[in-house]
């Protein structure tokens, strides 16, 4: 049981690793939000920290987490045109 | 995508037409799924000038169209403003016949124009620089935004006014606002190599992230005007940077652009910061909630931080000040620099770096009166590493009054940027006239590093040193001259001597003469294999460094570039790296890849890159920083660092960067620097291996590892000799066992065994070693010993463990980034055969001469010679009948 817990909690000590290394390489605004979002701050504070208005926040944090994702992705996967949606 | 070859007008061509899109996948991603989802009206695209806006609407309109959508494009401009309904002429009605408009009547028909022109899909409506548009074109735009089935995109620049009929649109939920952001570091440099390819040199995509804070217009702008001033330059086949990263009349006409609207007053704000950002409010006459800073920093001309208990107004991006610097007038340059220095006198240094800024607009403003100020400042900027500022000021102090401090400041900051010849000739003219023993020693030292890591003079450096040691005596002060005489040594390939002085160092009970041998110490220490002694050291003197900071501030890089050295020659990888990031985050503008410090990082990281076999990566390193790792005190690094470069384009079969690298090694070579030798050496013995000179470099790859052997460098000596079995020379086997017990950590008993394994012909062994490596992170060798195994067991018909270890050496060769060695080569269809290679090879299995196959191909015999070496190499054939066969098996 201690083993397991100990696995766990290195394995989520490695995840917070990684995000933060990940959060690092996105745009300065990205990142700032992505963290802010994470600490459970409101619209109001992430868009005066970031300059933009509260009603750019929501699509800011959608572009940022689809970004961070792409960075945990193959380079290929990150680099090629996005696929066209259809109706 | 391929580079752009050849002359300026192709430059030009590819940055004006086809600036790829990078680094907006997700928002664009983003714009398409709100266009097309249900109930979706479209997206306000909003970002600052330049950040690629109406490059991301017009990649939006192509994947629309590729739908089948119909679309219209609108673009707003400040001239037509004054004119209403002026940008949406095109879709306008006749007004009724009585010439009385009902607006919404109006607006019904010009929204019913509008639908017609849609598709069975759909319309999408763009309105470029929509905060541009007049107030009834405005109230138009949002009228379709509330009741049309057209969809929409607007982009519209951050902190411009905006009509409000616009700013409706997202405030009332009625479209998406989508603020697009300056690009990241990463994204930048993709960007540079999507637009100029591969062959750009390591530096120039950093400089230019720093200098376009991740705008891709000014990044396009920058490109153009080098490319025209010939700053951009393409030689050697590699685009190459001549000079500082700087704009010219485009960019110039494009930053004046952004300002043109500016009120005489806030230009000369602006102007003002640019000659001394950053400064508080007060400093531009302004209090901190003035509307003045607050319009400018709306339109992203200023930016404003808190630093401590000090509000900070920066300009808003790096090339507004350039830009605003170069249009100013020396005069009034000048006057600004003046009143800047009398602000900050008047109000009060309070900080350590407001006495370089008062010495620096002093000096700029013509006022030389205080030598004194200028001797600290001098200091100051060389803290910092502003190694031109510190030369200036010091040459300024001594023009009006020389000082021995002055002197020393101007020797110190000339041995940095490699002028030895004029150091030595200011350093020589203070002697005698020292204030005290420190003095006396911080002279000394300073001599010594000019003669020695300068002009390569080792028997002066001593003499300077032991002379000074002389008239010390028992003095405290000579702690930094026993630890330099350590750091000679080691730096000279005596490392035995380094070793017998440097332990007492180490242990002295003075925690400076600790740290001003920790270098030499550690470096002798680190190549005989005592990694457990270096980093028990480098833990108690981090701790001296840390209490010791203001004294000496560069105490905390000596001991960890120490620790560096000595973790990843004991195969320590992950903590090198971890030691690198965090010395790379905490180190400032000094650990910048353009900077000595930031180059001997990356120098690591290349090599820690190449030990990992991952020789693209270590390509990429090692081509950082290029110009900056020579100077000063990493004199003999670029040797080192070029040999290392030459292995890694030869584990890719890059010839010609290997070639020129191992050129450039030779050439940069110290002779009197020796620390790096081995491992340079062995590098370009690897060099020698890849070009088909297999017994030169065994001849090589032996003198090196006597060499080590005779001065105790074990970790040396352990990586030579196993490079030499790799190359199938196991009589090295029962030296690198004796080896094992001599070097602390897990690379030298991974050696023996692999060795060991080789010569048993032990497919468990192999399989052991493999394994072994690979959790030490090498790669490359871990796959060679993976397909030794494989061969074994081929040989002794153990087919399904063959094919499990010839798949484990293909998923560990797939981490390798294309990297072979011959260990590799020998079992061929890991690596097939060039076309060149092919050819060659076919002619030789059909039965003719190496002369011949030269005059049918029309190349040299040497040519020839180098294709079939690689080619028996490949297929792991040793004669030409064997090469026939194994042709006509691959055939059918």
């Amino acid at each position: 049981m201690v083993r397991t817990e100990a696995a766990s909690g290195d394995a989520a000590y490695r995840h917070l690793m990684n995000w933060d290394e990940a959060t690092s390489r996105l745009p300065h605004a990205h990142s700032l939000a992505l963290r802010l979002a994470q600490l459970g701050a409101d619209h109001q504070l992430i868009a005066d920290a970031i300059g933009i208005e509260p009603e750019g926040v929501d699509p800011l944090l959608i572009v940022a987490h689809a970004k961070l994702e792409a960075l945990n992705s193959p380079s290929d996967e990150r680099s090629k045109a996005p696929a066209a949606p259809t109706r | 995508m391929a580079g752009v070859r050849g002359d300026l007008s192709s430059v030009l061509g590819a940055a004006v037409r086809a600036w790829p899109l990078v680094g907006r996948r997700q928002e664009l991603s983003y714009v398409l799924e709100t266009l097309t989802r249900g109930g979706g009206r479209g997206v306000v695209l909003a970002g600052e000038a330049g950040v690629g806006k109406t490059r991301l609407a017009k990649a939006a309109r192509e994947a629309i169209v590729d739908l089948g959508w119909a679309t219209e494009w609108i673009s707003a401009t400040m001239s037509a403003r004054s004119v209403p309904l002026a940008a949406l002429a095109q879709f306008l009605p006749p007004p009724d016949e009585d010439n009385q408009v009902d607006q919404l009547a109006y607006f019904a028909r010009v929204r019913r124009a509008i639908a017609s022109r849609a598709s069975e899909s759909g319309l999408l409506l763009i309105v470029d620089d929509a905060h541009a548009l007049d107030e009834a074109s405005a109230a138009l735009v949002h009228h379709l935004g509330v009741s049309s089935p057209t969809a929409l995109i607007l982009t519209v620049r951050a902190g411009e006014p905006c009509p409000d009929a616009i700013t409706a649109l997202w405030k009332e939920g009625l479209l998406d606002r989508l603020d697009v952001q300056a690009l990241a570091r990463e994204e930048v440099h993709e960007l540079v190599v999507a637009t100029l390819g591969d062959d750009v040199d390591g530096a120039i995509p950093e400089s230019l992230w720093r200098a376009c804070n991740g705008n891709a217009l000014y990044l396009r702008e920058l490109l153009i005007d080098a490319a025209t001033a010939r700053t951009l330059t393409y030689d050697d086949a590699r685009w190459r940077w001549n000079g500082p990263v700087a704009g010219g009349p485009r960019l110039d006409e494009l930053v004046e652009g952004r300002m043109a609207a500016l009120s005489t007053d806030r230009r000369r704000v602006l102007e003002v910061l640019a000659v001394g950002e950053p400064l508080p409010p007060a400093a531009l006459g302004l209090s901190a909630t003035s509307d003045v800073l607050a319009h400018l920093e709306r339109l992203g001309l200023v930016a404003m931080a808190v630093d401590g208990n000090r509000l900070d107004v920066r300009i808003g991006h790096p090339l507004h000040a350039e830009v605003l610097r170069r249009r100013l007038p020396v005069a009034d340059h000048r006057r600004i620099c003046c009143e800047l220095a009398d602000w900050l006198s008047e109000t009060g240094s309070r900080r350590s770096g407001d006495v370089l800024r008062v010495a620096t607009w002093r000096l700029d403003s013509g006022d030389i009166s205080d030598p004194d100020l200028l001797c600290r400042a001098a200091s100051l900027a060389a803290a910092g590493h502003d190694n031109a500022a510190a030369e200036r000021l010091a040459r300024a102090a001594l023009a009006v009054q020389p000082s021995f401090a002055a002197g020393l400041q101007l020797g110190a900051v000339l041995c940095r940027q490699a002028a030895f010849g004029e150091a030595i000739q200011v350093l020589g003219r203070l002697e005698g006239s020292e204030p005290d023993d420190a003095h006396v020693a911080r002279l000394a030292f300073t001599r010594s590093q000019a003669l020695y890591a300068g002009l390569g003079r080792r028997v002066d450096a001593q003499h300077v040193l032991e002379h000074a040691l002389t008239r010390l005596g028992e003095s405290e002060s000579g702690g930094i001259l026993r630890g330099q005489l350590v750091a000679i040594m080691a730096m000279s390939g005596d490392t035995t001597t380094a070793r017998a002085i440097g332990l007492e160092l180490l242990d002295s009970p003075d925690e400076r003469t600790q740290l001003r041998s920790i270098t030499g110490a550690g470096a002798a220490f680190s190549v005989a294999g005592q990694t457990d002694l270096v980093l028990r050291a480098t833990d108690i003197a981090l701790e001296a460094a840390l209490r010791l900071h203001e004294e000496l501030p560069a105490a905390a890089a000596w001991v960890m570039s120490t620790r560096m050295f000595a973790l990843f020659l004991a195969g320590r990888f992950d903590e090198t790296e971890q030691l690198v990031n965090l010395v790379e985050a905490v180190g400032g503008p000094q650990a910048s890849p353009g900077q000595p410090g930031g180059a001997y990082l990356e120098l690591v990281r290349g090599r820690v890159a190449l030990a990992r076999g991952q020789a693209q990566t270590a390509m990429r390193h090692l081509q950082v920083g290029a110009s900056a790792v020579v100077r000063g005190e990493n004199a003999g690094l670029d040797a080192w660092r070029c040999a290392l470069l030459a292995e890694a384009a030869a584990l890719v079969g890059d010839n010609a960067t290997a070639m020129e690298a191992a050129k450039n090694s030779e050439e940069f070579f110290v002779p009197t620097i020796l620390r790096y030798e081995g491992d340079r050496r062995r590098a370009l013995a690897w060099v020698m291996t890849l070009d088909g000179r297999a017994s030169t470099a065994v001849r090589e790859l032996l003198a090196v590892a006597a060499m080590a052997a005779d001065d105790g460098q074990h970790v040396v000596e352990a990586n030579t000799r196993h490079d030499l079995v790799r190359l199938g020379q196991l009589d090295q086997s029962a030296r690198l066992a004796e080896l094992a017990d001599e070097v602390d950590g897990v690379l030298g008993v991974a050696y023996r065994d692999h060795a060991a394994a080789l010569v048993a012909s032990d497919v468990a062994q192999l399989e052991a070693a493999s394994q072994r490596f690979e959790e030490i992170g090498l790669l490359l060798i871990a796959a060679e010993a993976a397909q030794a195994a494989s061969a074994v067991a081929t040989q002794m018909g153990l087919r399904s463990r063959a094919a499990a270890s010839t798949r484990r050496a293909t998923t560990l060769l797939a981490a390798c980034q294309g990297a072979r060695t011959p260990a590799l080569a020998a079992f061929g269809t890991l690596r097939p055969l060039s076309e060149r290679e092919r050819e060659v090879a076919t002619l030789a299995g059909k039965g003719h001469t190496n002369r011949e196959i030269a005059d049918l191909l029309t190349v040299s015999i040497r040519t020839v010679e180098t294709h079939l070496y690689q080619a028996f190499a490949k297929l792991g054939v040793t004669n030409r009948r064997q090469l026939r066969e194994r042709l006509e098996d691959d055939v059918t």
